[in-house]
């Protein structure tokens, strides 16, 4: 969702180091340990998202 | 979902299939929530608005109440009019490269010479946007847009909240001297005053 799924359609020209996806129970923010980068969970009520499966 | 005729392409990579929000459900989190992930995401609902279906985005902003999104996104969407897309971006190159940054530019120079640089650079910038607006209303074309929203923050409102090494301005930089560190302005800097009694944007 968010930054990641506008990224998917390209619509922001770079990769960013961030990477937001929705769940339906909150966790806390993940940092990744190999490079300097997040991924953030956004607790939403998922079954209710317009979502698509696509390949990456 | 996504409509049919859109040209917008992924990035191809070989982690298999998941779930992606559609185009429409994409622009109303991004609207909702538009500093999520620390990247402003104007120019982004703008690229993605013509691609929407607009019944389908009506239709979930009804259903998840995010009518509000909608109107937003809406508001960006017009301040990058693809008509002055290439204008825009070309403004807002020189607005990011020598103004956003300019002012970290000369605030952290590490040298007499680096600051003089930056200040130069900062300025001369500063004059020709002034001598573009005093022709014209906007940055690009007749109304506002992204190019004039992305010189904004650093055109007045900030200025309270900037750190006092990078307050780079005429004068400023002699009063700040001995204080923070900053090397006094050099005298050859001087400024004239702006035509027709015009102020330079006092922020720097």
């Amino acid at each position: 969702m968010g930054l990641s799924a506008t990224r998917r359609y390209g619509a922001i020209p770079r990769a960013l180091a961030v990477a937001v996806v929705a769940v339906p129970k909150m966790r806390p923010r993940l940092e990744l340990v190999d490079r300097t980068a997040a991924v953030l969970f956004v607790r939403r009520d998922t079954g209710r998202l317009d979502a698509e499966r696509l390949g990456y | 979902m996504t409509p049919a005729g859109s040209t917008l392409k992924g990035s191809g990579t070989d982690l298999g299939t998941a779930l992606v929000t559609t185009v429409e459900q994409t622009l109303l989190d991004l609207a909702h929530r538009p500093d999520l992930g620390g990247v402003p995401a104007e120019a982004a609902v703008a690229a993605l608005w013509p691609l929407a279906d607009q019944a389908l985005l009506d239709e979930l902003a009804a259903g998840q109440r995010l009518r509000a999104a909608i109107d937003r996104a809406q508001v960006w969407a017009e301040l990058y009019p693809e008509q002055l897309r290439a204008e825009i971006d070309a403004a807002n190159d020189d607005v990011f490269c020598d103004v956003n940054n300019g002012v970290y530019r000369a605030g952290f120079a590490g040298s007499q010479d680096a600051y003089e640089q930056a200040y130069h650079r900062l300025f001369d910038r500063l004059d020709r946007l002034s001598d573009r607006l005093e022709s014209q209303r906007s940055l690009v074309g007749d109304t506002i847009t992204e190019a004039g929203v992305r010189l904004f923050p650093d055109a007045g409102p900030l200025r309270s909240r900037l750190p006092r090494p990078l307050l780079v301005q005429p004068g400023q930089a002699d009063r700040d001297a001995g204080v923070v560190g900053l090397r006094p302005r050099p005298a050859r800097l001087a400024h004239p005053a702006r035509p027709r009694g015009t102020r330079r944007p006092a922020v720097w």
